[in-house]
């Protein structure tokens, strides 16, 4: 009964669709989406497969071949003169794989990941491939810990990894650089991988290099919050070593941390920690971890009555935090390096990129770090279609080592994926409500920021980069032996 | 008493030097709040245990279905809280417990005190693994507390917000509601009497089965109340809000299992244990400069374990019921010397065929269930022979794995320190838990487990990654590299192993460990040395899981802290259980099945059943397999492997002539169970008196030896 209901709102909202605007259209279908949770076949069947003479794929701007402000890499023709020049690639096909960690310890980690590569594999061999060779994607499960074991399968049956994650990637870097499979990875996170051989990003993050353009407009707007810092951390390697990243380029650039305390994983005793900070007069907070642990902290610092200024990194730009917060992370900043969503209206590329999801993979995952999957996923595809006919591992390595600028289109801040080089724009958003609103740089007030010639409505500050030294980092990368 | 003065004042000073008072007293009303969960769910266990003389491994994940019925009511449906609230804790929590008891519990007649845990460890298993079948784990689970727009009211400087008030009014309520129950009502009286002696109670007019029903419906309710009152501390999912709820199982202890005074100062002393922890044990002591070891944090995650553990070996234990001579419908055949050899032989050429035949994964796939066989090896002496239950054994081939990948290169050093390393940390295990059995000691080996987990292999030290690569053994120049050599190895290994085990069981030892199981009291007076008998099986023990957890590395190379965390105990235990805990052979099959259901779900062909695909229908099943296999053990405690061999030897027997009855009746030595008394036939049905009440008090009090009759019915 409810099923049909769904049904018949959808088909309802696909004809209001037709003759609303394109703002509401939006509206529409996005509430049914969030609204149908799951029956996916609906969906489906509304927004219609392409190929099979339907509407053009990802939505307007792809009538021009342009995904925001990029050429297309996939599209119908070529193929003359391919042959299966390398593993995994035949004259029709490239046989690609994918990593993410959906099966492990923590269900359903980064399946925004394998939602948004489906969407693109699918997408792009809706177009019609690459130069005539259609991408055969597997989606290979981590399951956080068995990521050696997906790279061993990717490099005996696979061209080339795109688009993954691998909580621990650490544990596969080595397999990959010795098996010579090249990676262009959606995130790569651990040093090993991050400055391994054969690793590119589309949004390199350099652990050498920290992005403190976010730290400066703290101190900015808030000079004497930064004296009475407190840096939490979840005790996991990972989080450790990020939060002595931050902790380090923070106080390299003026703030004092006062306390520094490690959390364990699912921490339900958060009083006792929020209590502390108390005592110290804490006036700035940051958090290494992820959203499930701000959310409980949030909560105990309301219940202390505890309100410092809060700023936390990228990867708490994501939707269900503030859902789940239910209020006690009101005012809470955290910085984002792909284009909001909330403004898709103002972004070509974020809203293709929404539109594609919605249309290949309804009801997926959609979070910043699948944008950022995704923007590899067209970072690979063009790579691969200035190579021609002859798609070669080595071939992919210098052709991504020639891309030194590079946005996605619009859909992530700009960066240099062939130099290996973070960027330096970055968005503040604020959590308002259910969910985010941008703080800075904003269109009218910061509008001489927000104009810059670099990143429309970033900020892409001078200077904006702290070197870390902490560890050394770049002696633990993957390398080929000699 | 000027000592103990001085030593107040002194601390006092401590204390004003760390933060002060006020510190000290913010932390005590965080975690008396704490407490006041801990209290509501460890009154639940102690009520189960109390009423049907069953201790409820399941309790935690009850209160997991909970937490997740309550988002679903709430958050997701939209409904009021009160209703919800009333709906979950009047029908639903209820309806769940007495399903539990009519479907599982009810049948656990004339089987083992560990084949009684085993069940409920299933049940545990089963509900931790059907959970995120329902409830997917894409979405947030997340409450909202109660009055969440109220601010916090400050106590002592700690803010307290509504919802925890009314947490800690709903304890007190809880503790008021069971002290009337169960000493002010007839029902409350007759579920005690049920289980301080069935029959007698029941010659009284009590009805068992409507008492125990009642039992586990009101257990069952007060999990999932616990359940709902704890979930708005985390972002939560299965598994933590379910260990969330096991924490308290301590406090359950202090209560032995029976008291709720004692409960309720077993639930102050973990909710205070951890907030002083948590606000006093911050960072690392000085001395240790190393940053890749964290002593404080990892260690805040294990107080309630930690304060289990020292309980036990503390307080002196209440006499576990029906600690006689055992009588069961389990049968442990005596293993014979020449069918063992064929049957190793057999395992050892038959590995070899398929090792070479199947493809890749499989291959993979079989080799890991071999390796889980020799680590459910190691129960076949200490559970199947000695009697002994242990929930550490995966945590010993942890220690095993990572020896291996520390020491191993490639040299069979790393095997002999893994056999060395686990056997004296199954050695330490068992010192302090001499005098433990039944539940103890099962809970003990648990809470060792989860230290493990979250203490020891959280060392960076150790893991620094949560994962360590293993070098395949070199055996002089026979290289183990390639998957399919390997697979046929570790048959040979498992195959060596069986057949020492087996010469055990017909040795000397093997009858100690039998005598052992049978009857600790009468080998005692024999004059056998329980201690040296129980710490020799124990090393034995952990020495197998040891070298099984080194060798299970690896099959793929790595040694994975996942794979050795505490939960992975309980799959071991219950297809080792599954197979036939007391036969080498019963180790392999369930070995290999635990092996064979990580490939399961790719074998059947793609689908839709019951709305989802079939590789995630069938993915679930295989998930849920071990925990639906423990629940069935309470049917055929025997497990798997003698099953089989029952159907093989009718058939055999048939084929000779001999009718199938009579087959099955001159292999069977055992005598059959009697049907429990039943007061209907008798026609002595009469209503349930104050006299009776006293009757049965009376008795009780006295503290009559029970017969030898009513020992071999003795509920728990």
């Amino acid at each position: 009964m409810q099923r049909r209901l769904v049904v018949i709102t959808t088909a309802l909202a696909v004809l209001l669709s037709a003759c609303g605007t394109r703002k509401s259209t939006e509206e529409i279908v996005t509430a049914a989406n969030t609204g149908s949770g799951g029956s996916g076949s609906q969906s489906n069947a509304a927004g219609g497969i392409a190929g099979s003479g339907g509407p053009v794929p990802g939505g307007g701007n792809a009538a021009q071949n342009k995904f925001g402000t990029l050429d297309i890499p996939c599209g119908p023709g070529g193929g003359e003169g391919n042959t299966a020049s390398d593993q995994g690639v035949t004259p029709t096909e490239i046989k690609v794989t994918t990593i993410s960690d959906p099966g492990g310890i923590k269900p359903g980690l980064n399946q925004g990941i394998f939602d948004s590569m489906e969407a693109f594999y699918k997408w792009c061999n809706a177009l019609g491939g690459i130069n005539g060779r259609t991408l055969n994607y597997t989606l290979r499960d981590g399951e956080i810990l068995k990521y050696k074991e997906a790279v061993d399968a990717a490099c005996v049956e696979d061209f080339a990894l795109v688009g993954g994650m691998g909580v621990l990637d650490n544990l596969g870097a080595q397999a990959q650089v010795d098996c010579g499979i090249v990676n262009v990875v959606g995130l790569a996170v651990n040093p090993e991988q991050t400055l391994a051989d054969l690793t590119y990003q589309s949004l390199p993050n350099i652990p050498t290099r920290y992005n403190v353009g976010p730290t400066e407009w703290v101190k900015k707007n808030f000079p004497d919050k930064v004296g009475k810092s407190a840096a939490i951390y979840t005790s996991l390697s990972v989080t450790k070593m990020q939060s002595e990243r931050l902790v380090e380029a923070y106080t390299k650039r003026g703030f004092t941390f006062v306390v520094r305390v490690a959390s364990n994983l699912s921490e339900e005793n958060w009083g006792p920690i929020v209590s502390q900070m108390k005592a110290e007069g804490v006036t700035f907070m940051t958090l290494s971890s992820s959203f499930e642990e701000i959310v409980p902290l949030a909560k105990a610092m309301k219940a202390q009555n505890f309100a410092p200024i809060v700023e936390l990194e990228t990867n708490f730009y994501n939707d269900k935090f503030p859902l789940a917060a239910l209020g006690s992370a009101e005012g809470f900043y955290v910085r984002a390096l792909t284009w909001p969503v909330e403004e898709r209206s103002k972004n070509p590329a974020t809203d293709q990129f929404l539109n594609i999801m919605d249309q290949y993979k309804p009801g997926g995952v959609k979070e910043f770090l699948g944008a950022q999957a995704f923007s590899s996923g067209l970072l690979f595809a063009t790579a691969v279609k200035r190579l021609g006919a002859n798609v070669t591992r080595a071939g992919l390595e210098a052709e991504i080592k020639k891309i030194t600028q590079w946005d996605g289109g619009g859909l992530q801040s700009p960066a240099n994926p062939g130099g290996k080089s973070s960027s330096a724009c970055f968005i503040i958003m604020k959590v308002q409500g259910e969910g985010f609103v941008r703080e800075y740089p904003l269109p009218d007030k910061d509008k001489a920021v927000y104009d810059n010639p670099t990143a429309k409505g970033m900020a892409c500050p001078d200077n904006g980069f702290e070197s870390i030294t902490g560890r050394d980092y770049e002696a633990m990368g993957a390398k080929r032996s000699k | 008493m000027t000592t103990v003065l001085g030593a107040l004042q002194q601390s006092t000073l401590l204390l004003a030097q760390s933060g002060g008072v006020s510190d000290f007293l913010t932390y005590t009303v965080l975690g008396v709040v704490l407490a006041a969960i801990y209290f509501i769910a460890a009154s639940g266990l102690v009520v189960t245990y109390t009423t049907s003389g069953m201790f409820n491994f399941a309790h935690g994940a009850v209160g997991m279905i909970g937490a997740f019925t309550y988002w679903q009511f709430v958050q997701q449906w939209g409904w009021p809280v009160i209703p919800s609230l009333f709906l979950i804790l009047l029908v639903v929590a209820p309806a769940l417990g007495m399903a539990i008891e009519r479907l599982v519990m009810r049948r656990l007649v004339g089987v083992s005190d560990a084949t009684k845990m085993v069940v409920s460890i299933g049940l545990l298993f089963f509900l931790i693994k059907i959970a995120p079948a329902i409830w997917r784990p894409k979405n947030v689970y997340q409450v909202k507390p109660f009055f969440n727009d109220r601010a916090a009211i400050e106590i002592l400087g700690a803010g307290v917000t509504y919802h925890q008030l009314i947490t800690i009014g709903i304890a007190v309520l809880v503790g008021i509601a069971l002290r009337f129950i169960l000493f002010g009502t007839r029902l409350g009286v007759s579920m005690r009497a049920v289980v301080d002696n069935r029959s007698l109670a029941q010659l009284n007019g009590a009805k068992p089965t409507r008492v125990a029903a009642a039992a586990w419906g009101l257990g069952s309710s007060l999990a999932a109340l616990a359940g709902i009152l704890v979930a708005e501390r985390i972002v939560f999912d299965v598994v933590s809000v379910t260990f969330l709820v096991v924490n308290a199982y301590a406090a359950a202890v202090i209560g032995r299992l029976s008291s709720l005074p004692r409960t309720l100062v077993g639930a102050i002393v973990i909710g205070l244990g951890q907030s002083y922890a948590q606000g006093y044990l911050i960072t690392n002591p000085e001395w240790l400069t190393s940053r890749d070891i964290d002593l404080v944090t990892n260690f805040r995650a294990v107080v309630p374990m930690v304060i289990l553990l020292i309980v036990l070996l503390l307080v002196p234990q209440a006499r576990l019921r029906a600690a006689g001579i055992q009588r069961s419908r389990e049968s442990v055949p005596l293993p014979k010397f020449r069918p063992s050899l064929i049957a190793c032989a057999l395992l050892i050429g038959g590995t070899a065929v398929v090792a070479f035949t199947v493809s890749g994964a499989n291959v993979t796939a079989w080799s890991q269930g071999i390796a889980l066989g020799i680590i459910m090896l190691s129960l076949v002496p200490l559970m199947g022979y000695a009697g002994q239950v242990s929930l550490a054994q995966m945590s010993f081939a942890g220690i095993g794995a990572y020896a291996v990948a520390t020491y191993g290169d490639g040299s069979p050093v790393g095997l002999l320190v893994a056999v060395v390393f686990a056997s004296i940390a199954g050695v330490a295990v068992a010192l302090p838990a001499l005098r433990l059995q039944g539940i103890y000691l099962a809970l003990a080996t648990l809470a060792f487990a989860f230290i493990v987990e979250k203490f020891v292999f959280t060392q960076p030290l150790l893991f620094p990654t949560t994962a360590k690569k293993v070098t395949r053994l070199n055996l002089f120049g026979l290289s183990l590299d390639d998957n399919r050599t390997y697979m046929v190895f570790l048959s040979v290994v498992f195959a060596g192993l069986a057949m020492g085990i087996v010469a055990i069981r017909r040795g000397v030892f093997g009858r100690r460990l039998q005598a052992m199981k049978d009857s600790p009291a009468a080998c005692a007076t024999l004059g056998l040395n329980l201690t040296r008998t129980k710490l020799q099986v124990f090393g034995l023990s952990s020495a197998i899981a040891g070298l099984g957890g080194a060798l299970f590395a690896g099959v793929n190379r790595t040694a994975s802290t996942a794979d050795y965390a505490a939960l992975q105990n309980l799959p071991i235990l219950l297809m080792a259980s599954a197979g036939g805990i007391a036969l080498c052979s019963g180790a392999l099959m369930g070995g290999l099945l635990l092996g064979s259901f990580a490939l399961g779900a790719k074998w059947v062909p793609s689908m839709e059943i019951l709305g989802v695909d079939s590789a995630t229908f069938f993915a679930t099943l295989f998930a849920c397999a071990p925990g639906l296999i423990g629940i069935a053990l309470g049917r055929n405690p025997n497990g798997l492997v003698p099953i089989l061999g029952d159907r093989y030897h009718q058939i055999i027997d048939r084929r000779g002539g001999a009718g199938r009855g009579e087959a099955v009746k001159g292999r069977r030595t055992l005598l059959p169970i009697d049907p429990l008394l039943a007061l209907e036939d008798l026609g002595l049905r009469h209503d349930f008196t104050a006299a009776d009440v006293e009757a049965i008090e009376r008795v009780v009090k006295a503290d009559i030896p029970p017969t030898p009759r009513e020992l071999s019915h003795a509920a728990p």
